[in-house]
């Protein structure tokens, strides 16, 4: 030893007490500098090992005995605590925003000032709070660390962080030079927009610069509504459709309910008349259309029409409209084929026909709406057809638009980049070069102009060829404003401040202007200000604020006139079907159910989720019907070709019944090469989720191309999907047909009129569910029926399969996200499902949306079998996991019959941070790549690790939550609706409640005592706390499939389902049919 | 070949080693289970805070309130440790020119000086957990005080205690106790703050009406804390 120790100042046994402080803490490091001169780190010079290890050893000894207690904690509190703010408590702000094309009102939970989940604004006028999954997912978007963070620009060729005010420097210099020529060296490329704020602040740029060029390019809505709306009423409109006052809807190549800008909204007032036991008559969906699509799998009646034919089609329909209108009659024959009967041209025929009649018998209360991909004329003719059968001002009502600068279309916009006269552009998100079409390039345009700036979230495929880096803030974190639709002004109230660094739109529209007022909460105050006659009174501005809107902020419905021509769409003859050319396949371009456009690349909850139908994650496929496939000389899994001019994308085919024959779907927003991590980035190496298909997707037929080339890949690939599709051989498809009422249960409207027990009665088996013990729950339910007793009842009838309420589930419950190659192997961590179900034929199909969570049977067989109890019922239904005691056993995923347990096989929560072993301790989350991340997750649900059960808990934090809000206000009943779901508070269409199923006065209780609630999989005598409420399809007489007739048929005769004899008493399922559960 | 024989004391040995071995296992459960076992581990733990914060001072001769600095207690799940600004409402430090409030308490006592500090440059000041459960325990204060659960109950008689140490164990038993039979513990809300409270009547008749009156019915089932 060559140095005497000195004696520390602090006395010594204060810093032994636990192994962390002997590592990592201030006082040890402290500790350590005063004692020993050099770093910690390194090994100190001047003092032996052998006094070293002495002093380490004694302290681990020491350390050791008292350091089995908890992780030291600190509680730092506000220096200045803001009024009213209840540390770890829930706040809830309301917000409009405008994300993906739609217009949501939302009111955002956050804890401890950070957003955490979105849930929507129930008091608002307009949609009632509905809103998608794009809304309950763009919280994972604020939180994502591949944000573009902090100003950057490129130099020299090489991209160097910059700042906001190196870029407003820069910025103007460049506005002062434009203005010098009138702007005539400026363009403009922008999204559309509905905020009346950026409205006027580009009028405003156009002013300052009016020889300058806008561009608004939207990938996914070619403005075929609003041209079409101009050419009927003369004025610039957007058609509103008001369903809940549609007794008849036909949708032509339209997916109204789930992509559409105003689906949200259009699914809920849809959704309000489609209960069959209600005393308002159940409306009726007409649907044709060439895709599959979630709209069309709620039709009462579907045709498969390839999308060549719909213009022939809906002009087919304004005549015999037209004729029926004015008074003529026709026979219809015995029509003894049922509808899927009759082959293709027959079929259009008596689609048409029961249409027309249908129309012009509601008329007054019908909506005909035909969907943009068929071009502008099309849809001013189903305006016209509207304005005909009288729906206008009732059903079809028109609002004003949101006035942008009159503007050139991409095409142009890229050619006037080419002649090299541009100095300036500015590109205000959207990732154009990413959404172009595949024949306009771009990227070589905007490399060839010396100022490019791009104000984008993520440095993405745009910010590649731009020179200004700008980082966008998130509707999240933004002031702005929006005007939904049907004309409600409401303010974007930002959550948080930017977290990194972002700004609006309007912060920088407002500084390129040179505007007097830059701060975004000022201009849209001003904005609100000016609605309101001029000025808004604190008061008002803060109730604005609060409840998300103000009912004198709302416009009126334009009072319209048909001024459009009576000139026919086509004189042409709709054909049933199209003769099959490989080279002529009509590839309908539609945008990703989970992706949108591609912007949401990055979004892991999106690419895992298991897109509508498909239930294909994490990529694009091509789906065709079987006719289809086999004229192509492709099957399921194989690569199919698909060319135009010099373009070829390859996509895996997905063969689904129900199709139109001759139409090939593919999502176009997959495939992208600069996403971030998760979707995708050649310079990040990591791997590319889907297949790009703008090369094929070009100007001229950005969202319908006839006459493309298919032809077939000889490779085989495997799609992940979540749903498999599996060859089944006739025998196994009989069984499975004949057991196929044990989880769906279907009917027509006249059947649940003549027969509202049918449900029950497609029961073929006829034993009695009896039990020989009494379990504690019902013991419970028996003797103390004050205690709540949690259930949920979910209506096949109003679930279209847009997938919120899995998005909300996983925001909810911290649910992992496990990535494609464990989705290959059936590893997808979802709680909540939807299954779909086929029934028909190959040639004919219908589909059932089911959303499957776990059913809480009050005899759960898994918690029979839990070695370890880790899964318990508590004494109020539900059954509850105890996650640190579960073992691993997977037992109890085994005995579910539902298949609803999800098994962490991996830690998936590592990138938050969630770690074993050392990696367990908090200052370890410094090096989870992913922290910002970590700020999504939901305080109130335990994460879970490596080796452990989860699955639905009926969100029992929220039990919980509603039960302490009750005792907080002296032991109250719970009342019904204080306590609702995530899944719950996301579904538009309100498909699914819960409740309290001991208070006879509850939603929930309604339902599970509805004639057509059923429990699935009921005979196995589980007794689930989940009612599903049957399928009825309100189809015209005429248009009723074989099993319908049959049905009806069935029950009149007095049996009941008939018997297990092979009697079909409900819908075929065939080879195709898609097998429910999970191994 | 020769058979390896081990020599005979060998038997002896191993036998002594084997009851040694048993010994020292059953010597280091013993150990272990006393070490870990929550009454020795965690009753009694009395970290050093930051500040010598007396509630001897303030809640027992001054008699303040608990709800005066933890004021979140019976409406949310922390009883919040107050912010700065709630000690500056008494002792507020000396203004630059050196004079202080009329109302300031020992405005200048260096015990006081993290808190000043904390005020000045706006840094929280890190007060050490003492009552300090694991991460997977979802507690919830406001459902405790509002149906009756006296501070005391589960902290003991802070109003006595100089430097808080924890008086309970806190073990998950010992919450299932009071779970299982609240009646002892329940007294009317209004007393949940007076510690040193003595019920007027038998407490187990009391409790028992209050537990009617108010619809108490705590839950043993495990997702009510470990959710």
């Amino acid at each position: 030893m060559s140095q005497p120790l000195t004696k520390p100042s602090k006395p010594r046994d204060r810093y032994w007490r636990s192994l962390d402080e002997l590592r990592q803490t201030p006082e040890f490091e402290a500790w350590l500098h005063r004692e020993f001169p050099v770093s910690a780190s390194e090994y100190p010079a001047g003092v032996s090992r052998r006094r070293w290890l002495q002093l380490m050893s004694a302290s681990i000894a020491l350390g050791g005995a008292v350091g089995c207690r908890y992780e030291k904690e600190a509680i730092a509190p506000f220096v200045i605590r803001p009024e009213g703010r209840l540390p770890g408590e829930p706040h809830h702000t309301t917000t409009n925003i405008e994300l993906a094309g739609r217009i949501y009102n939302l009111l955002v939970t956050g804890r401890d000032g950070r957003p955490l989940k979105v849930e929507g604004n129930d008091l608002h006028p307009s949609s009632g709070g509905a809103h998608d999954l794009f809304a309950q997912a763009c919280i994972l978007g604020l939180y994502d660390p591949d944000r573009k963070e902090g100003v950057a620009k490129r130099e020299g060729g090489k991209r160097v962080d910059s700042s906001w005010a190196d870029y407003e420097a820069v910025a103007g210099e460049l506005s002062k030079a434009l203005a010098a020529n009138g702007g005539a060296k400026l363009v403009i490329l922008s999204e559309a927009t509905r905020s009346p704020s950026q409205s006027r602040l580009l009028a405003e740029l156009k002013s300052r610069f009016p020889q300058s060029t806008f561009c608004f390019y939207d990938a996914t809505d070619n403005g075929a509504s609003i041209e079409a709306a101009k050419r009927v009423t003369g004025q610039s409109a957007v058609p509103v459709y008001e369903l809940d006052q549609a007794k008849i809807v036909f949708c032509l190549e339209a997916d109204l309910l789930t992509d559409h800008p105003q689906a949200a909204r259009q699914a809920r007032l849809w959704s309000r008349r489609r209960n069959p036991s209600s005393a308002e008559e159940m409306s009726r969906l007409y649907v044709a259309e060439g895709r599959f699509s979630p709209t069309g799998t709620n039709a009462d009646s579907r045709l498969a029409l390839p999308p060549s034919e719909a213009p022939a089609l809906l002009a087919e329909l304004e005549r015999r409209v037209a004729a029926l209108l004015g008074g003529e009659q026709h026979e219809h024959g015995s029509e003894e084929e049922a509808f899927d009967e009759l082959h293709a041209e027959m079929r259009l025929e008596r689609f048409v026909d029961a249409l027309a009649h249908d129309l012009v018998e509601h008329k007054g209360s019908s909506a005909v709406v035909v969907g943009e991909r068929l071009g502008a004329d099309a849809v001013a003719a189903g305006l016209r057809l509207n304005h005909a059968l009288g729906n206008w001002q009732k059903v079809v009502r028109f609002y004003p638009t949101v006035q942008l600068p009159e503007a050139v279309d991409l095409k142009s916009f890229v050619a006037k980049l080419a002649t090299g006269e541009v100095d300036t552009v500015l590109v205000l998100g959207g990732n154009p070069v990413a959404t172009a079409p595949g024949d306009i390039d771009l990227a070589a345009a905007l490399e060839k102009v010396p100022n490019s700036i791009y104000l984008g979230e993520y440095d993405d495929e745009t910010a590649a060829h731009c020179n200004w880096l700008l980082p966008l803030a998130h509707p999240l974190e933004s002031w702005g404003d929006v005007v939904t639709f049907d004309g409600y002004y409401g303010v974007t109230q930002p959550q948080i401040l930017p977290l990194l660094d972002g700004r609006s739109k309007l912060q920088v529209l407002a500084q390129f202007v040179g505007a007097p007022e830059t701060d975004p909460l000022e201009i849209v105050r001003a904005e609100a200000a000016r609605r309101l006659g001029g000025e808004i009174s604190n008061r008002k501005w803060r109730t604005l604020l609060h409840d998300g809107f103000d009912p004198q902020l709302a416009t009126a419905p334009l009072d319209v006139a048909f001024v459009g021509d009576s000139k026919p769409l086509t004189e042409a003859a709709p054909r049933g079907a199209i003769e099959l050319s490989r080279d002529a396949m009509q590839v309908i371009f539609h945008p990703s159910p989970s992706l949108y456009d591609g912007r949401f690349a990055n979004n892991a909850w999106l690419q895992e989720l298991s897109q509508p139908l498909t239930k294909v994650t994490w990529e694009n496929v091509a789906v065709m019907s079987p006719l289809t496939a086999k004229a192509l000389d492709v099957w399921q899994n194989r690569l199919v070709a698909l060319r135009r001019g010099d373009a070829t994308v390859e996509l895996p085919v997905y063969v689904m019944p129900g199709c139109a024959d001759g139409v090939i779907a593919v999502a176009y927003g997959h495939g992208r090469t600069r996403a971030g991590h998760v979707g995708g980035s050649e310079e990040l190496g990591a791997p590319i989720a889907g297949v790009s298909v703008q090369p094929i997707r070009l100007s001229d037929a950005m969202d319908l191309h006839l006459g493309a080339e298919a032809r077939p890949r000889s490779t085989e690939v495997r799609v992940s999907t979540t749903q498999d599709h599996w060859a089944i051989d006739p025998l196994g498809a009989d069984e499975t047909e004949k057991r196929s009422y044990w989880m769906v249960r279907e009917g027509t409207l006249q059947l649940f009129e003549e027969h509202p027990e049918f449900v029950e009665g497609i029961r073929v088996e006829h034993f009695e569910n009896r039990s020989l013990w009494e379990e504690p729950i019902e013991q419970i339910m028996r003797e103390q029926p004050e205690i709540p007793q949690w259930g949920m009842a979910m209506d096949l009838n109003k679930c279209i399969g847009c997938s919120a309420c899995v998005i909300a589930c996983q925001s909810e419950n911290n649910v992992p996200i496990v990535g494609r190659e464990q989705v290959l192997m059936s590893r997808e961590m979802h709680w909540l499902r939807i299954d779909r179900y086929f029934q028909g034929d190959e040639e004919f199909a219908q589909v059932v949306h089911q959303p499957v969570a776990c059913q809480h049977c009050e005899t759960a067989p898994c918690e029979q079998v839990c070695p370890v109890a880790a899964t318990v019922h508590t004494e109020e239904g539900i059954n509850a996991m105890a996650y640190n005691r579960c073992i691993g056993t997977r037992y109890c995923a085994n005995n579910c019959p539902y298949k609803v347990r999800r098994f962490n096989y991996f830690n998936y929560q590592e990138d938050y941070g969630q770690g074993y072993g050392i990696f367990a301790y908090q200052q370890n989350l410094e090096t989870a790549n992913r922290k910002l991340q970590s700020l999504v997750l939901n305080p109130d649900v335990s994460v879970r690790g490596r080796g452990v059960m989860e699955k639905c808990t009926f969100c029992i934090q929220r039990v919980e939550r509603g039960r302490i809000n009750a005792r907080k206000e002296g032991g109250r009943p719970i009342r019904d609706g204080e306590i609702r779901t995530a899944c719950q508070m996301a579904c538009p269409t309100d498909a699914i409640s819960f409740g309290n199923i001991m208070d006879q006065t509850s939603q929930v209780r309604k339902q599970h005592d509805d004639a057509r609630s059923y429990r699935m999989l009921g005979h196995l005598n589980v007794k689930p706390r989940n009612a599903y409420l049957a399928r009825v399809r309100n189809v015209h007489p005429r248009l009723m499939t074989r099993a319908q007739r049959d049905q009806l048929v069935d029950f009149a005769s007095g049996g009941h389902g008939g018997h297990a004899d092979g009697h079909e008493s409900v819908p075929h399922g065939e080879a195709q049919a898609a097998e429910a559960g999970h191994s | 070949m020769q058979r390896f024989l081990f020599p005979r004391w060998v038997n002896r040995l191993v036998v002594l080693l084997l009851v040694g071995a048993a010994g020292g296992v059953a010597y280091a459960s013993v150990l272990f289970l006393g070490i870990t076992d929550p009454n020795t581990l965690n009753t009694g733990y009395r970290p050093e805070q930051p500040v010598p914060f007396s509630h001897a001072i303030h809640a027992g001769q001054l008699k303040m309130d608990c709800r005066y600095c933890h004021n979140t207690v019976f409406d949310a799940a922390h009883a919040a440790v107050p912010p700065t600004a709630t000690c500056i409402n008494c002792h507020s430090p000396a203004q630059a020119d050196g004079t202080t409030a009329l109302a300031a308490v020992r405005a200048d006592s260096p015990k006081l000086k993290p808190i000043h500090e904390s005020w000045e440059t706006g840094k929280s000041v890190a007060w050490t957990k003492v009552h300090n459960l694991p991460d997977f325990v979802f507690f919830n204060h406001a459902a405790h005080v509002n149906a009756g659960v006296s501070c005391v109950t589960c902290h003991g008689r802070i109003d006595k205690m100089d430097v808080v140490y924890q008086a309970k164990n806190l073990s998950m038993a010992w919450c299932i106790d009071c779970h299982r039979n609240p009646e002892p513990h329940l007294r009317p809300t209004e007393f949940v703050t007076k510690l040193d409270w003595q019920p007027s009547e038998d407490p187990a008749v009391m409790g028992q009406q209050l537990k009617q009156e108010k619809n108490i019915r705590p839950q043993t089932n495990c997702a009510v804390c470990h959710r």
